[in-house]
């Protein structure tokens, strides 16, 4: 009985992991951890069946810091990642492909380090 | 499979040694075999293959030795595997950690300097944000097309200069 409960179990787990892609390393910012915090604004909607999250940051570069190093690793999934860097500061586009959708994400850095802002953008069946 | 392994198998299944599924694959291997024995005709019985008024009693003595903690086991592991499911289910689909992604509505949520913004507030901010984003992206798309020209140019200069 142990050996057919956990055989179901681990098939279970395997398609399911086949089946959902992962969450995006940035969306993790958006669970509610920077409600308070007074260098942040945070928007999120969903609407007509799209979602659009944002983030403004400012004079908070270690959150930026973070920030950045999930973008980093959510690269990894881009099907076109362009990046900019120039006197006006860093701009990064990545467009991830997810079941089917595209979903964008932007992500502008001030040359200081201090300021940023961050969307991600795309429709609701992407992050399903 | 001979008798005598078929016979360790039975007495296997009547001291309750054997897993579900191997219980299954003995039973099948009794509905295909022609042995006989008082140990297997035991099994037979029990598995329900030739129920007769002769061997009923001997059914219900060998049931009665059989542990009643197995069934019990078996109904506790069948609970605890759905159960195992149902959580599975709820966590990988249901995003309850997200309370956001609960609602099947449309919903806007806003919050500034550490205060959660009112509906009328937030609706304005995200729109602001929506076309901040919509230009940025517009904006990239025209600095990558420039940039690729850039690189069409230069390929098209050293092609000629080769």
């Amino acid at each position: 009985m142990k050996r057919f409960a956990f055989i179901l179990i681990m098939m279970l787990a395997t398609a399911v992991a086949y089946a959902k892609p992962p969450k995006l390393n940035i969306e993790q910012f958006f669970d509610g951890r920077y409600n308070k915090e007074q260098t942040v604004t945070t928007s999120i909607i969903k609407e007509n069946g799209n979602y659009f999250r944002s983030m403004v940051i400012k004079n908070n570069p270690g959150i930026i810091k973070q920030l950045h190093n999930a973008l980093t690793k959510d690269k990894d999934r881009a099907e076109k990642f362009f990046e900019q860097t120039g006197e006006g500061g860093t701009s990064i586009l990545v467009k991830i492909a997810s079941n089917g959708e595209m979903i964008d994400i932007g992500f502008q850095q001030h040359p200081s380090g201090k300021n940023a802002s961050l969307f991600i953008k795309g429709s609701e069946k992407a992050f399903k | 499979m001979t008798l005598q392994e078929i016979e360790q198998l039975c007495g296997l299944y009547l001291d309750c040694h054997l897993s579900v599924l191997e219980e299954m694959e003995l039973e099948y291997v009794l509905s295909q075999v022609d042995y006989h024995s008082p140990l297997i005709d035991d099994v037979r019985t029990i598995i329900g293959f030739f129920p007769s008024e002769s061997t009923c009693k001997q059914k219900s003595d060998i049931i009665i030795k059989r542990p009643f903690r197995k069934n019990r086991m078996f109904q506790i592991g069948a609970a605890a595997s759905v159960a195992i499911l149902l959580c599975l289910g709820i966590i990988l689909f249901g995003n309850i950690s997200d309370p956001n992604t609960t609602s099947k509505q449309d919903y806007y949520i806003a919050y500034a300097d550490g205060k959660r913004l009112n509906d009328k507030e937030a609706k304005i901010l995200i729109q602001q944000e929506i076309s901040s984003a919509d230009e940025f992206i517009r904006n990239m798309g025209e600095i990558e097309k420039m940039e690729m020209e850039m690189i069409n140019n230069f390929e098209t200069l050293n092609n000629f200069e080769e």
